[in-house]
């Protein structure tokens, strides 16, 4: 399978294997510096299981992303509407000092 | 009205009309409710978040810079009230729920409804995919949801969290790696679909 792969590679390549593969999600992120994410995007562009892994870590994000929305058990805008309106109306002119006797 | 843009509308607002709130509130309540839901994973608690989010941001308002888009800005405040809830959650919990936070411990088998395979012959990816998110330690589903539905860097994450960025990127990274393991069935799926010829 090809799950089992790596155990069948040589240990130089399995070693860098194992770096990219740690590397993978900061290459994601942007925090490699550029030799760094240079030397990853080379590995993968020869290397089957690395590819594959990146490309299953870009599927997952892409799948949490891309969820649909879900509808609330009701609409919120007559609730808002009455929280907000009494800040809303409350104008300058409309505004009188405290009576005082 | 409801062709408007955000921009417009946020404008027409600060002016006193509040029906282009009312319309902003119907565009955005399932995208606020969608995110507070999957944080909290309590349908009281995101309905009850959902309506001061947008009390929060009407207040707000004046302070809403148009550089960002105003659904990011909503998101801001919801991922900001739902942390608090968090915490109050958190501080009220059984010794034993907090045990198991902190301890980033897994759901029991017997609380999993449902394996991924099984899921996804049921219902449609999303359904999984969302279930997958839901089963996630508190500490790692939040941390996703904030980078990847609110958008927010990393940097921003360990600010409202008061957390080590460091921190914030091992729960993260790990997150998406336990989403990668468990969601696997999907993205074979979803690989050979794509992998067919036109």
């Amino acid at each position: 399978m090809e799950q089992n792969s790596l155990l069948n590679e040589t240990p130089e390549r399995f070693s860098l294997c194992v770096r990219v593969q740690e590397q993978l999600q900061d290459y994601i992120e942007g925090y490699l510096d550029s030799v760094a994410a240079e030397a990853v995007r080379a590995h993968l562009a020869v290397c089957g299981l690395c590819q594959r892994n990146y490309r299953e870590l870009r599927q997952t994000i892409r799948l949490i992303e891309t969820l649909p929305f879900m509808s609330p058990g009701r609409d919120y805008t007559a609730a808002v509407r009455a929280a907000i309106a009494p800040n809303a109306g409350l104008r300058w002119w409309k505004w009188r000092p405290p009576l005082r006797w | 009205m409801d062709s408007m843009t955000d921009a417009a509308l946020v404008r027409r607002c600060l002016r006193g009309d509040l029906n282009c709130y009312d319309v902003l509130v119907r565009r955005y309540q399932r995208q606020v409710y969608s995110l507070l839901y999957r944080m909290l994973g309590s349908v009281d608690d995101a309905e009850d978040l959902v309506q001061d989010t947008f009390i929060r941001a009407y207040n707000a308002l004046h302070s809403f810079r148009q550089d960002a888009s105003f659904l990011t800005w909503l998101y801001k405040i919801a991922s900001n009230l739902g942390i608090d809830r968090m915490r109050a959650r958190k501080s009220k919990a059984a010794a034993s729920l907090e045990e198991e936070i902190e301890s980033g411990r897994e759901p029991a088998d017997s609380e999993r409804q449902t394996s991924p395979e099984a899921a996804a012959v049921r219902n449609c990816v999303s359904d999984v995919v969302h279930h997958e998110i839901m089963m996630l330690p508190e500490r790692y589903r939040r941390v996703v949801l904030l980078r990847h539905v609110s958008d927010m860097t990393i940097e921003e994450i360990a600010a409202e969290l008061n957390l080590p960025t460091g921190t914030v990127k091992t729960h993260l990274f790990r997150a998406r790696e336990m989403l990668r393991e468990r969601l696997r069935p999907v993205l074979e799926m979803e690989s050979h679909g794509t992998e067919q010829p036109a």
